[in-house]
Formats: structure tokens, C-alpha cells, sequence
């Protein structure tokens, strides 16, 4: 089955040297979204300062994904796409206990990935990452070396736990 | 409170940007930035101008012949007399005087801050207890007699000072350390340090590099906190000969006016004494942290905290490269703000088990600075919700490792 990851409905284009991407929270469920304009509502802030044309598309509830029998797949939030780059995007914004979300993020963006990567459409980017987006605070670091080493084995994208998505 | 300005001094340049250059004090202060920076020149200009206050309210110091060679020979105590420019700027506040430096006046100029109108209280002002707990405070747990070597820095002399009263005042008792469950014990007959566990006495110059750094800093601590307490009699002993033969002066003009009645008389001699006897601690630690892992950097950071909280004009300064207080600091702010919100009991044990109860910190009595080496600058911390903002420094040094190795990753996909 081929997944058509460029649906019209679900993307939208912006050359904003700085916009978020927000998720607001269910009910109901509702796709991921950019904005230029509310601060307060953005979960990753992305900078593109050489304005560059970003498309973003939104995944979850609104590109279908189902696994083989049938089920809807687990999905990531978003894609954020131009030239030959691609970046898959999961937003977290409530309260996980521990690294709980980073673990969900990871097996979203893995099962999404793996599906792209079967699709025709993978063979456009070469450069591949993929973020995990907290807004929650605070953020104290630590280090993510390990998980994205094994990411980049499994999947071949670059891994980032970080809200900030720099365009380069 | 007490604020500082500083500029163009030692690796200080402009200074603090905002306030028009005066850094709040706060109750608990921490200074973080690259080395090089100033972290310390912040605290060791602070700790002298502290000193300065306390003197010339004592009249140790005759403000009256206040030159600027005088005013820059305190610094030497710190070893930043050199440090001085043309265009120096050290202005402080305290509570009782206004303290001014720069090379436009004729001489450094003091004023006296008193309440203009006899219906306001009066201007409390408690004489500290300064202590600059300087970063080799190793030093004397590594080297054996280390009491008699000379050429130390001046801070490390008066800090070893105080490590000898506490292991003295211990006499052979067992101290109880708030981390990994030790005890200390000094033996005075061979002037020896023990870490003593369960099974097991060791030498303090034999243990690990964290306790040699750790003891001193919580003995003296603990010291110089417990004898606050300890009533009038034992702060007249700290009295030099000259300050006790002033004091005592003092009183007997008091006493032997016969214009005073009895309650004035007692009351004036209460005067007399707040000047000459500390009543507060305000403590100075470079580096804290200094070779703990970091389970015991929180259990040393919550028991400085807790001394601190012992008396309302107490003060903690720490320079720090250590992104893990920030945190726990950030813990303790937290703690504070719940704690007020918390009735029962089963919440309280949870809350006491993450910070105790004793040892949080009032969103309103904390202030990070963060200094930038190449600027010269300093800058505080933003908050949110009254919580340190993660925005520092430290926090995303401890990113910036992830991030490199991203950039790696990219490059292993390019390849």
C-alpha cells in the first residue's frame, strides 16, 4: 500500500523566518497546525531564517496510516519539508512521568517513519531528521546520545529532543 | 536586602545592564558563568564591601579618612587589589550605609541610611559573621599540619582559623555529615580528620577528594551557625582587644550619664552591643560542588540551605559551574510554593522527602546571575512562575552534547 503523504488537506506552506507548530489539546481530536502569531500556543518553535518555502504536513488525524490488519497505525504529529529535507515532528505537551514521553514519541515517529520510507515519496529527501518537542517546563537536560544513536542505526534519520527545530 | 555595582573591574566591564547596574542580593545568590568570568570578583567585592559596612558601623574602620588608597588596600585581604582601573565603579547598599567608589570623587564617600522620621522603626541593621569559603578549602584537608604553612591566601588563613574552632569546639564527638550516612570525628591529640562509616575509621587525607573539599565547608558552616546561637557572652569573646576596650567605653558613657534613667540606659546599651555583636552568617562558597556526585551535591546544597533559613537575615552566595544546583535549587523554590498550599500531613512527607521542609527557598529571596566572559556583563536569570528559567547557561552546556552529536550523525549521513 502506498501512503499519499502529500494531502492537499493536511499541509499548508510558510516561508516565516519563525512560527510554532501547535497540537491543541482533544476533544475533539484535531490535526496539528503552524501559526506565526500566538507564542503561548507553540509546542516546537521553528526557525527558518533564510525564509525559506517550508511545507508542513500533518500526520496524525489526517494522513491514514493503517498497519496490516487493518488498525490505524501509530502516527507522529508532522512533517516539515523543503528541498531535500525532511523532518518528521512529534509534540508533547502534558505530563508524562520520567522519559515516558520520549519513549511514546520515539515508537510514533519510528512507526511513522517506517511507513514513509516504503512509500515512493521517501526517495525525494536525503537529508532525514526527526524532533521531539516538549514545551513543558522545566527542562532540565540530559544527555540523549544513546537513543539517538540506536535511531539513526534503526532508521537512518538524526534524532533530536529539542523544541527548537532550526532549519539549515 | 543589599545591592551592588561594579564596573570595570578585574574581567568586569559594564556590569550588570539593568537596575541601572545595582545586583539585588538576595537571600540565596548564585553567580554561574565560564571561568574567567568573575563569578568570584562579584562575591569577593561583595564579601569586602559587607566587611566595610560592618567595620565602620563598629568603628573599626574611621570613615572620615576614607582615602581611595585606604579603600583599595581592603581589597588585598582578597588578593583583588589589583584589579582596580581608572574607571572603576564599587558602589554598595547595605542596611545601615551607603558605601561609593569611583576615581571622580575626591575620596570614597559613605552615608548613613536612618529612618528621617522618628515614627518609622528603626533601621535594622545585623551585623554579620562574613565568611569567603574559597575554592581550596582542600587544601587543608590533603595536607598534613597544614595550620603552619605560610603564603596561603589571606581567605583560606581565616577559613582554617574557623575549621580549627569547629574541630576543637567537636572535642572527639562524632558530627554527623548530611551525606552517604557518615560521621566526622577530629582527634585533637594527633590534630587528625576521620570519615567514620558503620564498620570503618578513615583519614580524612586518605578518603575521597568530595569529603576533603565537603567536611570543612559543613564543619565551618555548622560552626560558625551553631555559635549565632549560642547567646552574648560567647560573641563578646569574638571581640578583638580594641573593639572590646570601645565597646566597653561606650557602655560606661551610657551608664554613668546620669541624664538617662535606667530603662533609657538598658536600652542604649542594647544599641551599643547590636553594633559590636553579630547576629547573622553570611555565607560565601566558591564552588560548593566541589568533587561531589550529584546526589550529594543535593544533599550539600539542601544543608547549606537549611543553615541559611535559620535566622531571616542570614545569607547564602555561590559561585557555581554546576548545572545540577540549579536544579535543585529550582526544587527547593518549588517545594516553597507548595508547601504553603499543603494541610495534610501524607502530602507534607512528600514534599519532605524531595526538599525538607526546612531547607526551601521563597521565590522572592533567590536571584542567579549568569556573567559572560567576553562581554564583561552580567545578567540575571529570567523566571517563570517563579522557578529558575531553564534558559541558563549551565542547563544548556548539558544539551550542547546532543546537539553535537546530531551534527555528527548528520555528518554520518552525508557520508
Amino acid at each position: 500500500m502506498n501512503i499519499n503523504f502529500s494531502e492537499a488537506k493536511c499541509q499548508c506552506i510558510t516561508e516565516k523566518q519563525l512560527f510554532g507548530i501547535c497540537d491543541d489539546p482533544p476533544p475533539p481530536q484535531k490535526q496539528a497546525y503552524i501559526d506565526d502569531e500566538d507564542g503561548s500556543k507553540w509546542i516546537a518553535v521553528v526557525v527558518n531564517e533564510d525564509n525559506q518555502e517550508v511545507t508542513f504536513t500533518a500526520i496524525d488525524n489526517c494522513i491514514e496510516i493503517r498497519s496490516k490488519n487493518g488498525k490505524m497505525a501509530k502516527r507522529c504529529d508532522g512533517a516539515l519539508t523543503f528541498d531535500s529535507t525532511i523532518a518528521f515532528v512529534e509534540l508533547k505537551e502534558r505530563d508524562v512521568k520520567g522519559n515516558k514521553w520520549i519513549k511514546d514519541a520515539d515508537k510514533q515517529l519510528r512507526s511513522t517513519i517506517s511507513y514513509f520510507e516504503k512509500s515512493d515519496q521517501s526517495e525525494n529527501y536525503k537529508i532525514k531528521k526527526a524532533y521531539i518537542a516538549n514545551s513543558k517546563k522545566p527542562r532540565f537536560r540530559e544527555s540523549q546520545q544513546e537513543r539517538m544513536n540506536q535511531f539513526f542505526m534503526d532508521t537512518g534519520y538524526v534524532l533530536r529532543i529539542d523544541r527548537r527545530i532550526i532549519l539549515d | 536586602m543589599s545591592k551592588i555595582k561594579i564596573k570595570n573591574f578585574g574581567p568586569i566591564k559594564e556590569g550588570y545592564l539593568d537596575n541601572n547596574g545595582w545586583m539585588n542580593i538576595e537571600k540565596v545568590t548564585i553567580f554561574i558563568g565560564n571561568q574567567g568570568s568573575g563569578k568570584s570578583t562579584v562575591a569577593k567585592v561583595f564579601s569586602t564591601l559587607t566587611w566595610m559596612e560592618k567595620a565602620i558601623n563598629r568603628g573599626d574602620i574611621d570613615w572620615t579618612k576614607l582615602s581611595h588608597h585606604i579603600f583599595k588596600g581592603f581589597f588585598k585581604y582578597q588578593r583583588t587589589q589589583n584589579y582596580f582601573r581608572d574607571d572603576t565603579v564599587i558602589e554598595y547598599e547595605g542596611d545601615s550605609a551607603i558605601i561609593k567608589y569611583n576615581r571622580k570623587l575626591d575620596y570614597p564617600e559613605v552615608f548613613f541610611i536612618k529612618s528621617s522620621n522618628f515614627c518609622l522603626p528603626k533601621i535594622i541593621y545585623n551585623v554579620p559573621k562574613i565568611m569567603y569559603v574559597p575554592a581550596e578549602r582542600n587544601f587543608l584537608s590533603v595536607v598534613k599540619n597544614a595550620y603552619g604553612i605560610k603564603n596561603l591566601p589571606d581567605t583560606l588563613y581565616t577559613f582554617a582559623e574557623e575549621l580549627r574552632k569547629g574541630q576543637l569546639e567537636l572535642s572527639g564527638k562524632l558530627l554527623q555529615l548530611p551525606i552517604s550516612r557518615l560521621k566526622y570525628k577530629y582527634n585533637n591529640d594527633n590534630e587528625t580528620s576521620y570519615i567514620v562509616g558503620e564498620n570503618f575509621e578513615l583519614d580524612l587525607l586518605e578518603s575521597s577528594s568530595g569529603f576533603q573539599s565537603f567536611v570543612p565547608l559543613y564543619l565551618v558552616t555548622k560552626f560558625l551557625t551553631d555559635e549565632l546561637q549560642k547567646g552574648e557572652n560567647v560573641l563578646r569573646e569574638q571581640l578583638n582587644v580594641e573593639q572590646s576596650v570601645r565597646r566597653n567605653k561606650e557602655i560606661a558613657e551610657v551608664m554613668f550619664n546620669n541624664k538617662f534613667n535606667e530603662s533609657e540606659k538598658s536600652k542604649k546599651v542594647s544599641d551599643i552591643d547590636s553594633k559590636y555583636l553579630n547576629t547573622c552568617f553570611i555565607n560565601i562558597v566558591e564552588e560548593p560542588e566541589q568533587n561531589l556526585f550529584p546526589t550529594s551535591q543535593k544533599q550539600m546544597l539542601f544543608s547549606l540551605l537549611g543553615f541559611n533559613n535559620l535566622s531571616l537575615a542570614n545569607k547564602l552566595i555561590i559561585t557555581t559551574h554546576s548545572p545540577y544546583l540549579i536544579n535543585y535549587l529550582t526544587l527547593a523554590v518549588k517545594v516553597d510554593l507548595l508547601k504553603g498550599n499543603v494541610s495534610a500531613e501524607k502530602s507534607k512527607v512528600k514534599l519532605q522527602k524531595i526538599v525538607p521542609l526546612t531547607s526551601t527557598v521563597s521565590p522572592n529571596n533567590y536571584a542567579i546571575y549568569q556573567l559572560d566572559e567576553e562581554k564583561g556583563i552580567i545578567e540575571r536569570l529570567e523566571t517563570y512562575n517563579n522557578l529558575p528559567s531553564d534558559e541558563n547557561k549551565l542547563n544548556e552546556m548539558l544539551g550542547e552534547g546532543n546537539e553535537l552529536f546530531a551534527k555528527l550523525l548528520e555528518i554520518q549521513q552525508g557520508l
